[in-house]
């Protein structure tokens, strides 16, 4: 679980390979490391720890719970894993990397091409069709249409939408959306997904739907970190690490 | 360029589904880029494109000069004309001419063109050849073999149908046979308004050496290659002290000097200034409607910005998300270009048919290539001008915020201050615009009331000119007068008619003159006067007043003592202890006789409302018989245009080959010497309008956003306690000090910009204090009027409501 801080040693040809997305992720392998990781957000008066000390390592083809309660620091770290946040201490590997001091294009690269987003609400564009939205971040990526369009209808014929691609999000239920925004997320091969409580704004069936999907993504192979504050869903993946307070209180590895 | 179409289409489609905000952008921008696209077409014809002459930068206009008897800008004389051939050394060529109206006989109706009479050498000088025939040659300017035509192109196009067997036909001109020899390329129509050109073959009286006072002819130039203005201007300083040691009798002591200016200063000098001014003006329009439109982008980018974090979580870059909201900038631009070159197409023509013959080149002017061009450009730049702002701004996003459920765009600090900082500056330029606005407005209306010193009401006016053929003698010319008159004040519902050599507003005629018993000191100047040739009735038909003596009569004809009725400058001037009736004077001219002054009248506006009057004497036309008459016709009640018909039967009774032309009311003449001024005033006011209906739909704009966005500050404010008078003045306090700040800039922008105007204005300094105070309450009301709308709003919030909206 422990890891050092390689940043210094790094030769420029490996970042080159993390931004290209050229890197071949072997099986089992250390895919996130964060030693040390600290979040303080500091007002005139008081500093808070958003995150304490976290110091984490997941390795490629895990599943990944993160729970604690309200407050606990969950969806900062799911935050500072997806580069959508910085920290105020600490080391970040990704699949052997340093990315913390990554400029913000740079990191801009680094979610698009190796980090697969599912966020609670969705985050559909609703300017956008269903095709268009799982096209995005290619579109960002510079790839061609003819490999976007098959990379997307591949998507979506995954998650069961392919029938769906030319309507608009506003025309689909919270389910269809979601199963979308997982197409969206898994449609450019990231080396991990980050989901932010994916299932938050479903109810109970259609949640259901998607844990289903998540599992069937992990057994081909997929890397999942997923915020949860339902147990039952924390313990369909293989892993539940506890925050209380920003600290990492329990790591519990199930099979 | 596969990203940019993408994001091409995007923008129609978030575009469309935002109707709203997408027609008060587009509505904006096509006002702004189509007021500046008319403008520019019009600058770009008058000033900016070359005539169709070879290398018009080589063009200069000469002009005779007494400085110390203040005349200037004076035609010369055949003799003049010949030193200026041969003294100078400045100019590889020179040509001379004369324009006249001649009346074309032969079709249905006798008609006015106009003719220009030039040497053989104004084409060469010009540097334009026949597209068709042949040019005049230099033989041809002898009586007698002078009775070739070149045709303008507009006159080949328009009465010939461009037909190439044109040449060789024939054309009678007052009863004259000419030969159509040439047709002139398009666009070359100098002077202004030229129909037809024919070689200018003087009479040997006028070639004598004695008719170097006898001056008609206008001079232009072409400098040698390299030649400078100013080496040009030394030249013919030069050449004016020869004519002086020459010529003493002529010249000496009455600062004879010859003037060498740029013909395009001639041409477009006058409404340069104007049309400068104009588009600056109008581009004042385009910066407040392009701050309009930044500051809608940028309440829609703030939003809009979940959809940008979530861009950025998927990887899109500063530059991806920046291409994007300058994607929709740019087609926002390009929609309003599109409705602004209608808009423009529109303006154009309509400003063309406002100003009419007060614009030169005018038949230049209109919305082409260039105009296209810089209506694209325009679009482009202003696309990019107002959505880079935004699209920075929209840009900087804050990525956390994707991960936070349900999350709305509010406004940072920095977007806030932009938005405010953009009303702020609409409110300046909007000021601005009013105060340039307000001061041409009071110029113009300052101009309107102006004592004319005739009443132009109930006067028709037309015009005659009686041809050599018929005419020749002052007998004949007398007996057409008189029949003339004679016929017309019979005519039902006529009061009075007179005639004149020029109307009043119509311009200069300087003629010297000597004044009985007065001689010259050494290096005195010939007294000169505005001389105008009038019929008896002719200042009774414009009801001017007499101050003394009496009016010019029916018996002051050719076999009587010659009389004279002068103005009151004039009088004032040469006689200033009142006894100017009675005095003689005897003009200048060679069949002139001593003159008595047989009365005084009030001063009229010869040279236009904007001059003062100048010494003038009205003489009597049975004395001196006009060939070109100005018929004037006062009707006893109703439109003098109802009895234009009864006239033109009249004059075609009278002599069937004598068309009477350019008739129109006075009342018309007298607005159209003032058409430029009011055009200006007109569209100032137009552009200011614009403005501040812009300004106050962003102040609106910007204090209904900041209302939306303390929803819940003003719900705790009246929870607190606060009465609605309280959040009224709250936000009022907030409107009040962007217009309060824009105002303060506005006033110093104008303060420094004011003195541009000062030579355009009339009767009202650039910094005329009511029109400053007058323009910042009118804006600072308006602003007021602005912020209530949204202040009320938040009066009406309730607290409950507002509080639950956490």
């Amino acid at each position: 679980m422990m890891t050092t801080n390689n940043n210094a040693e790094t030769p420029a040809s490996e970042d080159a390979a993390v931004l290209s997305g050229a890197a071949k992720v072997e099986t089992g392998k250390s895919l996130i490391t964060l030693e040390g990781l600290t979040k303080v957000f500091e007002t005139e008066e008081v500093e808070t720890h958003a995150l304490s000390n976290i110091h984490l390592n997941i390795r490629q083809g895990e599943w990944v719970a993160i729970v604690g309660p309200s407050g606990s620091g969950k969806s900062t770290l799911l935050a500072v894993l997806g580069l959508l946040d910085t920290t105020t201490r600490g080391t970040y590997l990704l699949d052997g990397k340093s990315v913390l001091d990554l400029s913000a294009s740079d990191r801009a690269l680094v979610r698009n091409r190796h980090i697969g987003f599912i966020f609670q609400s969705f985050n559909l564009i609703g300017d956008l069709t269903v095709f268009e939205n799982v096209e995005l971040p290619l579109t960002y990526r510079g790839m061609p249409a003819a490999e976007r369009k098959q990379r997307v209808e591949k998507a979506l014929d995954k998650v069961g939408m392919a029938h769906r691609a030319r309507h608009m999000p506003g025309q689909l239920s919270g389910g269809q959306q979601q199963r979308v925004a997982v197409a969206r997320a898994v449609a450019g091969d990231p080396l991990i997904l980050l989901a932010d409580e994916p299932t938050g704004n479903l109810d109970s069936k259609n949640g259901e739907a998607v844990m289903q999907l998540l599992s069937e993504l992990h057994k081909a192979g997929a890397t999942i970190c997923m915020v949860t504050h339902d147990p039952a869903h924390a313990r369909v993946a293989t892993r539940t690490v506890s925050l209380f307070d920003g600290r990492v209180v329990q790591d519990e590895q199930r099979r | 360029m596969e990203t940019f179409l993408q994001n091409v289409r995007y923008a129609l489609r978030s575009l469309r589904k935002s109707p709203g905000f997408t027609l008060m952008a587009v509505l904006a921008l096509a006002l702004g880029i189509g007021a500046n696209s008319a403008v520019f077409s019009v600058v770009n014809g008058v000033l900016l494109k070359p005539p169709p002459f070879t290398q018009p930068e080589r063009l200069v206009h000469l002009w005779g000069n007494y400085a110390k008897a203040n005349i200037h800008d004076i035609v010369v004389s055949v003799p003049e004309y010949r030193d200026y051939l041969t003294m100078p050394r400045a100019f590889s060529s020179l040509a001379a001419f004369e324009a006249s109206n001649v009346t074309l006989t032969g079709g249905d109706a006798p008609e006015r063109l106009q003719l220009t009479l030039s040497t053989a050498s104004l084409f060469p000088t010009l540097g334009v050849a026949p597209v068709l025939g042949r040019a005049f040659s230099e033989e041809e300017e002898t009586l007698g073999r002078d009775k070739v035509l070149v045709l303008t192109h507009k006159t080949w196009r328009t009465r010939f149908a461009q037909d190439p067997g044109v040449l060789g036909r024939e054309l009678r001109l007052d009863g004259d046979t000419y030969t159509v020899v040439g047709v002139l390329p398009p666009g070359v129509e100098y002077p202004a308004d030229t129909d037809l050109y024919a070689p200018f073959a003087p009479t040997a009286e006028r070639a004598a050496a004695v008719s170097r006072g006898y001056r008609f002819l206008s001079v232009v130039g072409r400098l040698k290659p390299g030649l400078t203005l100013e080496a040009a201007k030394a030249d013919m300083d030069r050449v004016g002290r020869e004519m002086e040691t020459l010529h003493e009798e002529y010249y000496k002591g009455y600062g004879w000097a010859i003037s060498v200016k740029s013909l395009e200063d001639e041409v477009v000098g006058q409404v340069r200034g104007t049309l400068w001014l104009l588009l600056g003006a109008v581009g004042f329009v385009l910066l407040v409607a392009c701050s309009s439109v930044a500051n809608l982008l940028l309440a829609r980018a703030t939003a809009r910005q979940r959809e940008v974090s979530i861009r950025a979580a998927l990887g899109a870059g500063r530059a991806q998300l920046v291409g994007q909201f300058l994607a929709e900038s740019l087609v926002l631009s390009a929609a309003g270009g599109g409705l602004g070159l209608l808009l423009a197409k529109w303006g154009t023509d309509a400003l063309v048919a406002m100003v009419g013959d007060g614009l030169p080149r005018a038949a230049a002017v209109g919305l082409d290539v260039s105009s296209v061009l810089f209506t694209v450009g325009l679009s482009v730049l202003t696309g990019v001008g107002f959505g880079l702002v935004p699209a920075l701004q929209a840009s900087r996003v804050d990525l956390s915020s994707t991960m936070r459920e349900g999350s709305r765009g509010t406004e940072g600090g920095k977007a806030g201050r932009l938005r405010s900082g953009l009303v702020v500056g609409q409110v300046a330029f909007a000021l601005v615009l009013l105060v340039g606005a307000g001061l041409f407005l009071r110029s113009f209306q300052a101009l309107t009331q102006v004592d004319a010193g005739f009443t132009p009401e109930g006067v028709l006016t037309g015009q005659l000119a009686l041809p050599a053929v018929g005419y020749a003698k002052p007998e004949d010319q007398r007996a057409f007068q008189q029949e003339l008159l004679r016929r017309v004040q019979a005519l039902p519902g006529v009061e009075s008619a007179g005639v004149t050599n020029m109307l009043p507003l119509g311009g200069k005629t300087n003629i010297s003159f000597d004044v009985e018993g007065r001689t010259r000191a050494a290096g005195e100047m010939w007294p000169a006067v505005e001389s105008r040739f009038a019929s008896a009735d002719y200042l009774r038909t414009l009801k001017v007043r007499l101050r003394d003596g009496r009016m010019l009569q029916e018996t002051d004809g050719p076999d009587a003592a010659w009389a004279v009725v002068i103005n009151q400058t004039f009088a004032d001037l040469y006689w200033p202890k009142g006894d100017a009736l009675g005095q003689r004077v005897k003009l200048h001219q060679s069949d002139a006789q001593w003159t008595t002054v047989v009365g005084i009248v009030d001063d009229l506006r010869e040279w236009g409302l904007d001059t003062p009057a100048r010494p003038t004497a009205y003489y009597s036309a049975l004395q001196v018989p006009l060939t070109h008459l100005y018929l004037t016709v006062r009707v006893k009640a109703g439109e003098p245009e109802s009895l234009r018909t009864a006239i033109e039967s009249e004059v075609r009774a009278l002599d069937g080959n004598l068309p009477l032309f350019k008739v129109t009311s006075m009342v018309r003449l007298v607005d159209e010497s003032i058409g430029s001024r009011r055009l200006t005033a007109l569209l100032m006011g137009l552009f200011a309008g614009t403005a501040l209906l812009l300004a106050a739909l962003g102040i609106s704009g910007v204090i209904g956003y900041s209302v939306a966005q303390r929803t819940r500050e003003m719900g705790i404010r009246m929870a607190l306690g606060a009465a609605k008078s309280d959040v009224l003045v709250l936000v009022l306090r907030q409107g009040v000090k962007l217009a309060g700040l824009g105002v303060g800039l506005g006033l110093v922008l104008s303060l420094v910009l004011a003195r541009l105007l000062s030579t355009l204005l009339y009767g009202v300094t650039a910094y005329d204090p009511w029109t400053f105070v007058g323009v910042a309450a009118l804006l600072s009301g308006v602003a007021l009027g602005a912020t209530w709308l949204p202040a009320h709003r938040a009066t009406r919030v309730d607290p409950i409501i507002a509080l639950k909206a956490e």
